[in-house]
């Protein structure tokens, strides 16, 4: 069987991930690229052959970009290294979803006509007030002064992750990624207006 | 390195409200008054963010994206031990509860971020209720929680079973023994509803059969489970249509999807159960939304609103008119013309069941009036209004006589329109329900009575429609009210002929001959009953004089009388009353049939049927003919002829058949009847409780018994004792056109009287040639046959009356067999076969009754 020419080589993918599993910095900022183009682009050409009115599974699509990245070598793929791969899917997500969500709002006040995309299918159907730009920039300000609480919310929010596997990703105890949730979330809900102080 | 101070403010609240959470919650606030002394800003701001994190629980708890592969070990308090199922509501996780008992669970877990808290306080609001619920057709509902992620789960009974449609499919079940099916689920469902709780969400996938002791189970599960997730319809719905939260919303209630505006109520469940049930017995949903599309709640609403729903019997199944009735009842969309609860539909399956009459009748002419007022609301309403107007008010005091007059006229002319129109609707409706008053046996009369009574009362109208006629036509500027002379007129017409249409079956004279017919049939039954059939059933019940028979008991069959033993094949025959007079045997013992004689039924035993042949065997053999299937048939009746003309003209006008006056393509009467389709076919057989016989009994009839190529053996030369095929009288009557005919004779140039050649070994005339005979069944290749994709391959021939059920997708036609007067002797062989659209009439097709044995 021949791979496709579009696809990158999954031994590649996988050596990165190694590398980026014992520490190199590099190699996870490439390992980071490489999902990154890879969820766009599936997520592009899913979302340009997709029936008006049908939406699409965002699960389906992150793993089926693990499968096209790494392929078979998943199956003997050590769990830190599975857990890197999804820490940087997540990452890629966020960007993708919030740049999704940008692009529908500038066509809405624009006029422009419906247009479906990625971020509907999470907006529509959990979301339905959550602005995902206010909370990028929310989640910005937030990194400034608690970067792991930060990391935690993208990683869960944005990754789909449970505790266990973000503290794995994190190298933090579940405890630790528990309360750094926790405050993340009570954090980010009152900067986005959730819970407006007491009026005087 | 140097901070920016609204930084380092925010690190020391964050790093304050990480170790406050560790706090026990009653010592938080102390805690911080200590660690924030003298920095009330600090204070304030870790306060704000407890408070925040006190109200934020369904906040981002869900993720964007459910991306991350891998499932839990434990959920709760439960141990996971696999994967039951994936579904657009979330995961279903077969696990194991250790305290405070051991027991297997199914732990729903929910996928969607879903206000987890007012999940759970739905569901706390039903739990009592739940925990009463106490049958054995119900999964019961153990426990609702939160899981470590914020979902919400529900744990129940464990059921191993099939989805209720899925197991009746791949059994083949019968429809009887999906009835019983379902009249257990709906009593079920009625239990529930006796201790206050409805279900909401039911649908195949929610009723799961198991088989206990080899004995079908069916249980309910997700009681209680729908009401929690769903606060109001229109939620279900939408997250259906966004990404499938429910899963299909086929089986959601008009009033679920928010016609009328009401709430849901028992009858909510019974719309449901009559889905399942119409779905169980015709194989498909009376809608079917495309859940792949985005859909939406109006959607729905309008195509409920909108439409009435299709019949059963339409979609490719054959459905009896009483439980078209039934099904049609439980999914009305006005809520207050459905079973008001799910033991009123079981009880009503069950009187189906046990053969009595149901309650359930067609849709009426006033109710179909009524849909007519609603498509028209702008006519029929409107003048409603206006007569109910002028009636008030011509009886107002201060009227002048001449106002008086005129409201009085107005009144006249709108109550015509209003006539008018109902009754052309009931004219419609009477006619209908004529169509479903067969079998003519006795148990109808009152039924047939009634209708009478209704056709009478409406020809009784016919002077009112003519008198308003009698002014003639409006002018021609007047289109509405020229438009109402002309429906009147086309009424009156109509009406004239309902009332004195001889030959029209569902006209007024062809019912009171039907009701004639009745009570003829009763009194024929009832000396065959005091005379022949306590002979007839213990001489078949005697293994020694009918070995055949194996000490078959059966009991007095409606509609049959008996005739005796056939002298070579020792089956016993019966004669088809009202079709005609028993015929009388000659020299041979053999029938000798004429243009009077009635349908002959031969009972033919049980046994193992052989259905097919191989190529070895049989080198013209084709590959609708491989390979050999088997199965086990009920005892049943098959006609030892084909249907004569005369039988087929003689229920067409109900025992009233003057010789003279049919006019057809067969100038002999006592010929088979050809040039009719499947419909029809039906249709006439089932007006003295007959139908089409199975391919399997068929073949099984034709066969009997032997293996070889003709029930006559192998020899094709032998035919000519027993088959009427393309031979030289055929060529010699110049009706056929192809050169090739066979040299042999066997005196038939065309379509031979029935019974003119030897019978088969149980005594079956014409199964090979003279004309095809219709079966019920769809043609496709058989079960094993070389074609392994062939929709329906898969489908193995059932034992009981041997009706294979296909799918539609294997195509429309249904199988001819037997050859006809045309085809050479391969073409009649024993396992020929070939297929014919159900609509086509073609020249040599014909047709041989079967009836089940009751």
């Amino acid at each position: 069987m021949t791979t496709p020419p579009d696809q990158p080589d999954s031994r590649l993918v996988t050596e990165i991930l190694d590398a980026a599993t014992a520490g190199d910095r590099d190699a996870a900022e490439r390992l980071w690229q490489v999902v990154y183009q890879d969820l766009r682009q599936l997520a592009g050409s899913r979302l340009r052959s997709l029936p008006a009115g049908q939406t699409l599974q965002p699960t389906a699509l992150v793993n089926e970009a693990f499968l096209r990245l790494v392929g078979r070598d998943g199956e003997e793929l050590r769990w830190e290294s599975r857990e890197h791969f999804f820490g940087a899917a997540a990452r890629a997500m966020r960007n993708i979803l919030v740049d999704e969500y940008r692009r529908r709002s500038r066509l809405k006040r624009g006029g422009g006509k419906r247009d479906l995309s990625l971020i509907e299918v999470a907006d529509e159907e959990r979301h339905q007030e959550l602005d995902l730009m206010e909370l990028d920039e929310a989640l910005k300000r937030l990194e400034q002064h608690a970067p792991r609480a930060s990391e935690v919310v993208v990683l869960r929010f944005f990754g789909g992750l449970t505790i266990a596997e973000a503290a794995r990703v994190l190298e933090l105890s579940p405890a630790t990624v528990e309360r750094e949730w926790a405050y993340a979330r009570a954090w980010l809900f009152r900067e986005l207006g959730g819970a407006a102080p007491d009026a005087p | 390195m140097t901070v920016p101070p609204e930084q380092e403010f925010g690190h020391r609240a964050h790093q304050l409200f990480l170790e406050a959470l560790e706090q026990p919650t009653e010592a938080r606030e102390g805690f911080l008054e200590q660690r924030t002394a003298g920095k009330p800003a600090l204070l304030e701001e870790v306060r704000s963010l407890l408070q925040s994190h006190d109200s934020a629980s369904g906040f981002l708890a869900e993720p964007a994206l459910p991306i991350g592969a891998g499932h839990p070990d434990r959920i709760g308090p439960y141990q996971v031990v696999e994967v039951l199922g994936e579904g657009g509501m979330g995961t279903v996780y077969l696990a194991e509860q250790t305290e405070p008992v051991r027991r297997r669970v199914a732990l729903k877990i929910i996928k969607l971020g879903m206000d987890t808290r007012r999940v759970q306080s739905r569901f706390q609001l039903e739990r009592q209720a739940l925990a009463m619920m106490s049958h054995p057709g119900i999964a019961r509902v153990f426990d609702g929680g939160t899981t470590g992620r914020g979902q919400a789960y529900f744990a129940m009974e464990y059921v191993d079973g099939q989805a209720i449609t899925d197991y009746c499919e791949q059994r083949q079940l019968a429809l009887r023994s999906r009835l019983r099916l379902m009249v257990t689920v709906c009593r079920a469902v009625q239990h529930a509803h006796q201790k206050g709780i409805l279900h909401r969400d039911l649908k195949p996938s929610n009723v799961l059969v198991a088989e206990e002791d080899g004995e079908a189970r069916p249980r309910v599960i997700d009681f209680g489970v729908a009401r929690a997730l769903h606060a109001d319809p229109e939620e279900r719905i939408t997250r259906t249509g966004s990404g499938g939260l429910v899963g299909t919303p086929d089986y959601v209630s008009p009033e679920q999807a928010g016609v009328g505006g009401q709430d849901v109520d028992t009858r909510t469940d019974v719309y449901s159960l009559g889905v399942l049930l119409y779905e169980l017995v015709a194989g498909t949903r009376p809608y079917q939304f495309d859940s792949g599309s985005s859909l939406d709640l109006l959607q729905v609403r309008q195509r409920l609103e909108r439409d009435e729903p299709p019949r059963p019997s339409r979609r490719g199944r054959p459905v009896s008119a009483e439980l078209e009735w039934v099904i049609l009842k439980a999914i009305a969309t006005d809520r207050s013309r459905r079973y008001d609860t799910p033991n009123e539909l079981a009880d009503e399956l069950e009187r189906f069941l046990a053969r009595e009459p149901v309650l359930a009748g067609p849709p009426s002419a006033s109710y179909k009036l009524w849909k007519f007022a609603q498509r028209n609301v702008g006519g029929v309403v409107a003048g409603a209004a206006v007569l109910a107007s002028l009636l008030a008010g011509a009886g107002a005091a201060g009227w002048g006589w001449w106002q008086a007059e005129q409201a009085n006229l107005e009144v006249a002319r709108l109550l015509g329109d209003y006539r008018n129109v109902a009754d052309d609707f009931e004219l419609e409706d009477l006619r209908e329900r004529a169509a479903s008053l067969w079998p003519a046996w006795p148990e109808r009369v009152p039924a047939m009575e009634a209708w009478i009574r209704q056709a009478e009362a409406l020809v009784g109208r016919l002077d009112f429609h003519q008198g308003l006629l009698a002014d003639g036509p409006p002018p021609a500027d007047a289109q509405e009210r020229r438009d109402l002379y002309e429906r009147r007129l086309r009424l009156v017409g109509r009406l004239v002929g309902f009332r004195d249409g001889e030959d029209a079956p569902d006209s007024l004279p062809a019912l009171r001959a039907r009701v004639a017919l009745a009570h003829q049939l009763a009194e024929q039954s009832a000396a065959a009953g005091t005379t022949g059939w306590p002979e007839a059933a213990a001489a078949i019940a005697d293994p020694a004089r009918c070995p055949a028979y194996d000490g078959l008991r059966i009991s007095p069959q409606a509609g049959l009388a008996p005739l005796g033993p056939d002298p070579e094949s020792g089956f016993w025959e019966f004669l088809v009353v009202g079709t005609g007079a028993a015929p009388v045997r000659g020299d041979d013992g053999r029938f000798r049939m004429d243009v009077e004689s009635g349908v002959v039924m031969v009972l033919l035993p049980g046994g193992e049927a052989r259905i097919g042949t191989t190529k070895a065997a049989d080198p013209d053999a084709s590959g609708f003919e491989v390979p050999v299937n088997r199965a086990r048939l009920d005892p049943f009746f098959l006609a030892k002829y084909e249907l004569s003309a005369a039988q087929w003209w003689r229920l067409q006008r109900l025992g009233r058949l003057v010789v003279d006056e049919v006019e057809g393509p067969a100038t002999d009467l006592r010929t088979a009847m050809a040039s009719v389709d499947w419909y029809e076919s039906r249709e006439l057989l089932g007006r003295v409780g007959l139908d089409l016989p199975s391919e399997l009994q068929w073949e099984y009839g034709a066969r009997a018994g032997t293996t070889s190529r003709w029930s006559f053996g192998d020899d094709p030369e032998a035919f000519l004792a027993f088959a009427n095929l393309r031979d030289r009288s055929a060529r010699q009557a110049g009706v056929l056109r192809d050169v090739l005919f066979h040299a042999q004779d066997d005196g038939f140039g065309v379509v031979a009287p029935i019974g003119q050649l030897l019978p088969n070994g149980w005594g079956l005339h014409d199964v090979h040639g003279n004309v095809y005979e219709w079966c019920l069944d769809r043609l496709t290749v058989y079960p094993g046959a070389a074609v392994p994709d062939c929709p329906g391959t898969l489908t193995p021939f059932p034992g009981g009356a041997g009706y294979r059920q296909l799918p539609a997708s294997v195509g429309e036609k249904r199988v001819v067999r037997g050859g006809g007067y045309q085809v050479l002797p391969w073409g009649c062989r024993s396992s020929f076969r070939v297929g014919q659209q159900p609509e086509r009439r073609g020249v040599e097709t014909g047709l041989r009754p079967a009836r089940p044995l009751f």
